[in-house]
């Protein structure tokens, strides 16, 4: 019987090494790598002009459906696909003026529940000075994060745009110059003297590229304030944009 | 025992026999268009498709709660393969896309995608009405709330609208004059959770009747056994619009609720007395009001008078006459 029990137990282990042996290809399938951007779209100058939105002054409290923008593309995405990778940017909130991340995780983003990994944060820095990436616990997963600049009115914060609610913080107090949204691409100084910094947006794709966003106009074909009135038509975004590859940490522009 | 060590040593030589065969049996070939794995990827992971190769269908099982009213799947190919025509994001009530492979020796095969979508069914809504007592709803309000097991928080998923005796759906607008509408989630006396669906509106065009309300969630529907009466009612909700004009001329007053019907008087309150004004049209949204030649200059705040309603006022805004 003892001996029964070791020939046993030697056929088991000849037939576990036969079973490996014969079975050695690996026949599970790999996921597609995620398709790669083309060559000139990373460390690249892109420029979008004029990207319209709804705007309807009669409501001004109305908030409109939220678009969605990507920045590969270079396109707007359609609403339906929101809680999917195709978009980067959000503009949202009043005036869609408030901008945001696409981010799965985040209950308050438009893409929740999707595989989106983004975020967005703002610098008070010029676009051409920002060379480095910031770190990635600054960047905020919700929507509508960036909007309004507290040096103007109805600020929320640090933002992108300087509300000039009654046109005397920059313009000459004028009513042509009252409710003008200052885009702070550039560095601008109020009529009291003070000095306000351009900033630059960063947002993290859903695919973690990162994107450095000058911010120009939300007036069409106006891209200067001299040109930014009350009834100068808007919402039409104006902004340039470079975009890194995930992992990448130092922006630059590539001839 | 003797034979026991026979039997052994015979399954040891066939063992030797079956490892040591180097006879390569040509197994048929593999398609060169296939589809090898198709996910959809969500915020904690992926969803995996079910490829079934014996009858070129994919079937793909999606949970309500990852709220989608699309999907955008991954989709691994045969070694040089690809789709006849690009992926795009896919409609979770669409049934039957097709996706065509193509593969390296120019074969065809196309694949039939079918979404389960699991929904906690059935879909129910609390009713306005009862039986012995129906609800009434003014036309073109605009904070109706809508309860029921959406089980969803995304109000673009969510579809709700008024039936008429006919059968017409009349959808209840969703972005209003008080923002687009959203899902509340809360825990009702039951202890059950239940989500409201509000800042809806009554189109203002509506006439009065009664009127089913149909919701629908993604592939869920439910209507109410009772119906809702809408009224008419008071207009208490202007579209700021001040303006500045000379007698003789117009401004509109516009309704961002309740519909405007039977305007019957138009006045401006001047010094305590009534100064009427000429109604020139109207419809459920607004009227078209002129300034007599003899108003006197300043801000008056108009009022309008619609059937047998108190009068309707924008109350803290006004219309600027001058010369």
């Amino acid at each position: 019987m003892k001996k029964y029990n070791y020939l046993t137990s030697r056929l088991l282990i000849l037939l576990m090494c036969a079973a490996c042996l014969s079975c050695s290809k690996n026949d599970d399938p790999q996921p597609d790598p995620d398709p790669a951007p083309d060559e000139e779209f990373y460390y690249k100058l892109h420029r979008v002009e004029n990207l319209a939105m709804e705007a309807d002054d009669d409501n001004p409290t109305e908030a409109k459906p939220a678009i969605y923008f990507s920045l590969e593309t270079g396109q707007e995405v359609p609403n339906a696909q929101s809680k999917t990778m195709r978009w980067d940017l959000s503009f949202s909130g009043l005036y869609n003026s408030f901008l945001g991340g696409n981010n799965g995780t985040n209950s308050t983003n438009f893409g929740y529940g999707g595989a989106g990994k983004g975020g967005i944060l703002i610098l008070e820095k010029p676009f051409d000075e920002v060379t480095e990436v910031p770190n990635d616990s600054q960047f905020k997963s919700g929507s509508g994060i960036i909007g309004t600049d507290d040096a103007g009115a109805f600020g929320e914060g640090i933002g992108w745009y300087l509300y000039d609610f009654g046109g005397t913080i920059l313009g000459d107090g004028t009513t042509e110059k009252t409710h003008v949204a200052y885009a702070l691409g550039s560095s601008l100084t109020t009529n009291d003297g003070t000095v306000i910094p351009a900033r630059t947006v960063i947002v993290k794709t859903p695919r973690g590229d990162i994107a450095k966003i000058k911010m120009i106009s939300c007036y069409e074909d106006a891209f200067t304030p001299d040109e930014w009135f009350k009834d100068t038509p808007h919402m039409f975004f104006t902004f340039e944009y470079v975009v890194i590859p995930a992992g990448a940490k130092h922006f630059e522009i590539k001839p | 025992m003797k034979q026991f060590i026979s039997l052994t040593k015979m399954l040891l030589c066939i063992l030797v026999g079956i490892v040591g065969c180097t006879k390569t049996e040509e197994l048929p070939v593999l398609s060169q268009s296939r589809i090898l794995s198709f996910k959809v990827p969500t915020a904690d992971g992926e969803i995996i498709g079910a490829v079934d190769e014996s009858d070129k269908t994919i079937s793909l099982y999606l949970p309500f709660y990852y709220q989608f009213s699309v999907i955008d799947p991954e989709i691994k190919l045969s070694d040089g393969a690809s789709l006849l025509e690009e992926s795009i994001p896919v409609d979770v009530l669409a049934d039957g896309t097709v996706y065509t492979v193509v593969g390296a020796d120019h074969s065809r095969t196309s694949y039939t995608l079918t979404i389960h979508l699991q929904q906690v069914s059935p879909l129910v809504i609390t009713e306005p009405s009862t039986a012995d007592q129906t609800a009434l709803w003014t036309i073109g309000d605009n904070r109706i709330s809508i309860r029921g097991n959406f089980h969803t928080t995304d109000p673009t998923l969510i579809k709700a609208s008024l039936v008429d005796k006919n059968g017409q759906d009349y959808p209840f607008l969703a972005n209003t004059g008080s923002g687009p509408a959203g899902v509340a989630p809360a825990i009702g006396a039951d202890g059950k959770k239940i989500y409201a669906y509000g800042s809806l509106q009554i189109p203002q065009e509506l006439s009065p009747g009664l009127y089913q309300i149909k919701v629908s969630h993604l592939a869920l529907s439910a209507t109410t056994t009772y119906p809702v009466q809408l009224v008419w009612g008071r207009p208490t909700s202007f579209v700021y619009t001040p303006v500045t004009i000379k007698t003789g001329e117009t401004f509109t007053l516009e309704s961002s609720s309740t519909a405007i019907h039977d305007v019957r008087e138009a006045y401006f309150t001047i010094d305590g007395a009534k100064k009427m004004l000429e109604i020139l049209s109207q419809d459920t949204k607004k009227v078209v009001i002129r300034v007599p030649d003899d108003t006197p200059m300043g801000t008056h705040i108009p009022s309008i008078v619609c059937g047998e309603f108190e009068p309707s006022s924008p109350g803290w805004w006004g219309i600027t006459i001058t010369k």
